[in-house]
This record gives structure tokens, sequence and C-alpha cells, in this order.
């Protein structure tokens, strides 16, 4: 069904002004010097993202005013000023700086969302090490994988999560330091023989630092993301990224100074460190953080009890709050919230009509991936919404639709989305991985592996993947991840993993297996299989769903038949089979 | 017949793959049996399902589920509604 556009005000008569007014025009041709300028930089041409979020803060009219609103899980809560973070993040650096980390080692995060966890992050960056934060969810297979693969010398982490991954850490040569974040001395057995105490080593340390002068190429942030074939990639971003990721927090998530913001995502994927960390803060605007996962009650609760203004969530989350139905949201007072946003998987149109009464606004919908740093395509404050589409292109964004010889389609043909390359916040490398880094550019353009479709207006619909990633509850999952925890198990053989299509996450993690000879197809062997995956990978990554079958679908070279296992879920045409190997 | 307990137990060991000794009433499915928010829901789906008859549909409320996050709660609600007889 189609659905009525969702017509604004005109932006003189709405509450607050939209930062980003006249998009059509500024769209093209658009000055990145302009919002390089609004950057404070660092002495001699320098440039470092904990200066821009932090310290340019720190040193000035905004010393005191709070940065980080926490709520703990146990109902706890804390205030951090921008004055506070500089000088706990300085602690850091210098905790780094003594254990001998030096600029350009990795320093990995196992964390849930404490206020540590943001110090010590920017603390590595004010080093020019290079942080890597990792979803607080993962399992000990996914910890070990990209641990591995960063090298990383330093992780920091929490007591659960350390006795999560314990059996992972022999098997990380290059780890030389665990740092274990005991937050508020809740846990009476914190660690293992060897780690160090957060506490301890920031009780010694100075509140002084001098930020590593990084250039505005050097690396800052990695962070994992998953492909079709091979191990999970790590996308590595420079400190020039923040110069969109503070652009696209004024012109999307419309930042204004006073505004309370709140991010709902984990800062073990991108939008929990671009929208969770840098966009607000290099903005000088205040953000709450929650420890806590969903809750329709907390939520609401949440957004009236700090007056939320702007909020960045998931379709996910939406839908959620739409399952816990619409009395719950009447208990409570969600007036203060100007602008809601949503990131990770399309937004359907039924999602946001369900969301215009129970909050008065659209929710917008917006696209960027992993590799792109930031947002590229939105739907702005400004903008008439139409339910189901992405937006348009950010200032300074060329975004096209190719088909698969790379030639530009016109409206209304559904081709892979592409993106011009150069925008500021592109990823510059997949670790130690560039020939995989190269094959993301074809003919000039980025190709996104989304594909895509542009209306007449310039609005772009979101179709599907062109590869075999699976998108649940807007995590990246690569199959062959999951396949190889599988192939571990004892019993199996043939392993072969795809998206099934779930009303809530958008896909769920489906396992088509084979056994080894002389194993069963029984209902134990499957929950013995489960539980297999779910200690290895944690529930967000794990299969929910396993079908035994004799043998896997497989091409003569040996390749489980991904595309022809979900085509025969879905009761869709099987397409081209002449690769099939036959049985 | 089997309990509300045994019932529930059956469906947490199912849908979480735990082992039935860790399904105790003060067990939480976030914190001690390795749920996650979609696990949740699923849950609440197959309680429904467990708990619904030729007679009567059982459906549980949506602000409900909000607070179903302990084995206890569940057992707690399920009996509440009736379904102990």
């Amino acid at each position: 069904m189609d659905y009525q556009v969702i017509q604004k005000a005109k932006p003189k008569e709405m509450k607050v002004k939209p930062n980003l007014v006249y998009f059509e025009q500024s769209r093209t041709n658009f000055p990145w010097e302009a919002i390089v300028k609004e950057l404070d930089w660092l002495p001699g041409g320098f440039l470092n993202k904990a200066h821009e979020c932090i310290d340019r803060h720190a040193d000035g009219s905004r010393k005191d005013k709070p940065a980080l609103l926490w709520e703990g899980k146990k109902g706890e809560s804390e205030t951090y000023t921008f004055g506070q973070l500089k000088a706990e993040s300085n602690k850091f650096a210098n905790v780094l700086k003594e254990l001998g980390v030096e600029k350009g080692d990795r320093v990995f995060f196992f964390m849930g969302r404490v206020p540590e966890l943001y110090i010590a992050l920017f603390g590595t960056l004010k080093i020019g090490a290079i942080a890597g934060p990792l979803f607080s969810a993962f399992g000990p297979e996914p910890v070990k994988d990209r641990l591995l693969d960063s090298g990383a010398k330093v992780l920091v982490t929490q007591p659960a999560l350390r006795r999560r991954i314990a059996a992972i850490i022999p098997n990380l040569p290059q780890l030389e330091r665990i740092i274990i974040v005991n937050k508020n001395q809740r846990d009476t057995n914190p660690g293992a023989l060897g780690d160090l105490e957060y506490e301890t080593l920031m009780s010694r340390a100075s509140s002084e630092f001098e930020i590593a002068k990084t250039s505005m190429n050097d690396y800052s942030i990695m962070h994992y993301t998953s492909g079709t074939t091979g191990k999970p990639k790590g996308a590595v971003h420079c400190h020039f990224a923040v110069v969109q990721q503070y652009a696209t927090g004024k012109w999307v998530l419309d930042f204004h100074d006073n505004d309370i913001y709140w991010c709902t995502a984990d800062p073990g994927w991108v939008t929990g460190t671009s929208y969770g960390m840098l966009a607000p803060w290099s903005n000088g605007v205040t953000q709450l953080i929650q420890e806590g996962g969903f809750n329709a009650n907390v939520w609401y609760e949440l957004i009236q009890k700090y007056k939320v203004t702007v909020w960045y969530t998931a379709p996910t989350a939406i839908r959620m709050l739409m399952k816990a139905g619409d009395e719950i949201p009447k208990r409570y007072d969600l007036s203060s919230l100007r602008h809601i946003n949503s990131v990770g998987e399309p937004l359907n149109p039924e999602a946001i009509m369900w969301g215009l009464p129970i909050f008065d606004q659209a929710i917008h919908d917006n696209w960027w991936q992993t590799e792109t740093g930031a947002i590229l395509i939105a739907n702005y404050p400004a903008m008439d919404v139409r339910p189901g589409s992405m937006g348009k292109p950010v200032p300074g964004i060329e975004a096209v639709i190719l088909d698969d010889n790379y030639e530009q389609l016109g409206p209304g043909q559904d081709g892979n989305l592409a993106i011009r390359p150069g925008w500021p916040s592109m990823f510059r490398t997949y670790w130690r991985n560039s020939e995989t880094y190269n094959s993301c550019f074809r003919k000039g353009w980025y190709i996104t592996g989304d594909r895509a479709s542009m209306d007449e207006d310039g609005y772009f619909w979101f179709v599907g993947r062109t590869d075999d990633v699976i998108n649940s509850a807007g995590h990246l999952i690569g199959p062959f991840e999951v396949e190889s925890v599988l192939l571990e198990h004892p019993a199996v053989v043939e392993a072969g993993v795809i998206g099934k299509p779930d009303p809530v996450a958008m896909e769920v993690v489906k396992a088509f297996v084979a056994l080894k000879d002389g194993h069963e197809p029984t209902d134990e062997l499957r929950q013995d299989i489960l539980r297999f995956t779910r200690k290895k990978l944690a529930a967000a990554v794990a299969p929910r769903e396993i079908e035994f079958k004799p043998s896997l679908p497989k091409t003569r070279s040996g390749k489980i038949m991904r595309r022809l296992l979900k085509a025969r879920e879905l009761g869709l045409p099987e397409g081209d089979t002449s690769t099939l190997e036959d049985d | 017949m089997a309990t509300v307990f045994e019932r529930v137990k059956r469906i947490v060991v199912e849908l979480l793959a735990v082992s039935e000794d860790e399904v105790v009433p003060e067990a939480s499915f976030l914190e001690d049996l390795g749920a996650d928010s979609l696990d949740l829901i699923r849950l609440i789906e197959a309680y429904e399902e467990e708990f619904s008859d030729e007679n009567r549909t059982f459906e549980i409320p949506g602000d409900v589920t909000q607070n179903l996050l302990t084995v206890q709660q569940v057992i707690d609600f399920l009996e509440e509604e009736g379904m102990g007889d």
C-alpha cells in the first residue's frame, strides 16, 4: 500500500528552526572547507577527535556543561561535564602511556555502556592509538576473531565479560594487557591473575596530558563489519571523519546547544560511536547514556525523566515499542521530544505511521554504513517524509544507482547503491586487507553492497542486500562467521546460514545443517547444536533456528549455495542453478 | 499434568538452549540465561501458544510483557491468569 507523504510545517513556523533548511541548494557543489573551519584543530594543523569532542569544550564556555548523563542498570545516575571528561580521559591517556602503548597501537573495548568506556576510548584517541569498540553482547568467538585480526595490544573490559571470554585469552599472543573496570565495585571477583585494575591505575594517573599530534589522516577508530565470505573486516576511520560526524549531527540530528540527546545504539556498532560519542560531543551537546537494554517502560521513562529532545534509535527497537502497545506511552510525558531518527535497517512505513500519534511527529529514517562512517542519505527535519524512503543525500554527497556494469540507471530502476568517493568520513582501509578494500571501488564509485532505487524527486528507497550478509536487528552478521562455528560441532559436516525474514528484527539467522555419518537428526541434537553456537557466538549472532538436511546444495566447486537455501526456504524461484552439483 | 513451572521450563530450555538445571525461578532471562530482547519476544509468543486452547486464545498484554524478565515473574503472571488450575 502507498502511504501519504508526511508534510512538514515551513521551517520558520517550527518551534525550533532546523539547522538545514535549503537542502536542495546545499547538496551540490558543497564546500566542505566551510565545515572544516568550524572545527577547532590543534596548533600546527593537527587534528584529533578527542580534542574536537571534549577538550575544545572543556577549555571554553562549555567546561561545566554536562556532557554525559549516565543511567546505570541498577538505577544509578552519574553526570560528567566536559571539564571532567577532559580530566578523566587525560588520566587514561597517561595510563596507556605508562603501559607503553604507542601511536597506532590498537586498544580494544569489550564493555557495556558505562562512563569508563567513553573516558577510556577518548583517552586512547588522545595518545594517537586506534580504538576498537566491540559489541558487549558478543560471545567469545566473535571477540577472538576481532582481537586476533586487529592485533590488539590492550583490552579494556568488565568482570562478567572477562569471564565470558576467559577461554580465548591464552590464544591471543599479541594481547599484552587486560584492564578491568569494576564499576562501583559491583563484582567481588573482578579479574584474573595478571589483569590490571582500572580504578587503581586511574587513581595514580595525572589529569594533565598533551594530546598527540595526530594528522587528519591518522587512523583513530576501527569497527569490524561482516561480508559474505571470510572473517569480519576491520573498517578503519581516521580523525578527519569527525568533520562529517559533526556536520551530520547538525544537519540530520539537528543538534542545538540546549538539546538533551539520546542514542540507543551500543558503541560496539558504528552508530554507537559515530552518533553515540563523536557527533553529539563535537557539537557540544549533552547526551544520555543508558547502561541497560531495551524495555518499553524504562525507555519512555528515560525520555520523560531526562527531557530528551533528540532521539536516535533503530527500527527493531521501534517495532518492539509497537509490540509493547499504545497504553504504556500514554503514561509518560514525551512532549520534550523534538526530533526522532532511526537507522540500522529500512524503517517500514507502518512503524512511522504508528509513531505519528504516539510521538506527535514523524520518525526520520536515514542510511549509512560502517564503511561510510557517517550518515550519507537522510530525512531531515525540514523535509517532507515519504514513509519507507531513506531520504535524500546529505550536502556534499553524490549518490547514484548503478547497473551491474556500474553504469548509471535512471529514476525508478533498482540497482547498486553507489557513492562518489571522497566524503570526509569515508573508511580508509580494511585492516590488513587492502585487496578487499580496493574491490569496493568500481569505475570511480564506492559500491555499497545495498540495492536501492531513486524516485523522480530524488528520494532513495532500499531494496535489499546484493550479498548474503544478514541484517538482524540492525546488526550485520556474516554467514561465514556462523557457519565456521557450526562446523566446529562434532556432529556437523556441512552448514549453510541465511537471513530468514522476521517481522520484528527484519531477519533472523537460520542455519541448515547436514550431519556426519552416525548422527541422527534428533531434537536433542538440535538443542545441543543450538547450545553450542549460543555459547560461542551469543544470542545476537547465533542461529535462532536450525534445520537438518541430508546434504546441502553446492556448486561443483563445493561451495554451499546459500542463495538456493534461501529461495527454497521462502518458496521463491531458484534462479540459475547451472552451477549446482549433481547429487 | 505438568505444572505451570514445568511448562515454562520446557519452553525456556527449548528456545534458549539452556539446560533444565539453569531454569530456576530466580533466573533472569537476560542476565543468567543468555537471552537478548528478541528472545524475550519469542518467549512471550511461546507462552501464548502453550497456554491457548480451543476455547481461549491467550494473549499477554504488551505492557505486561515488559515485566516478564525472570522465570518467577512469568510463573506468577500465568498463575494469576488462572493457568495453574
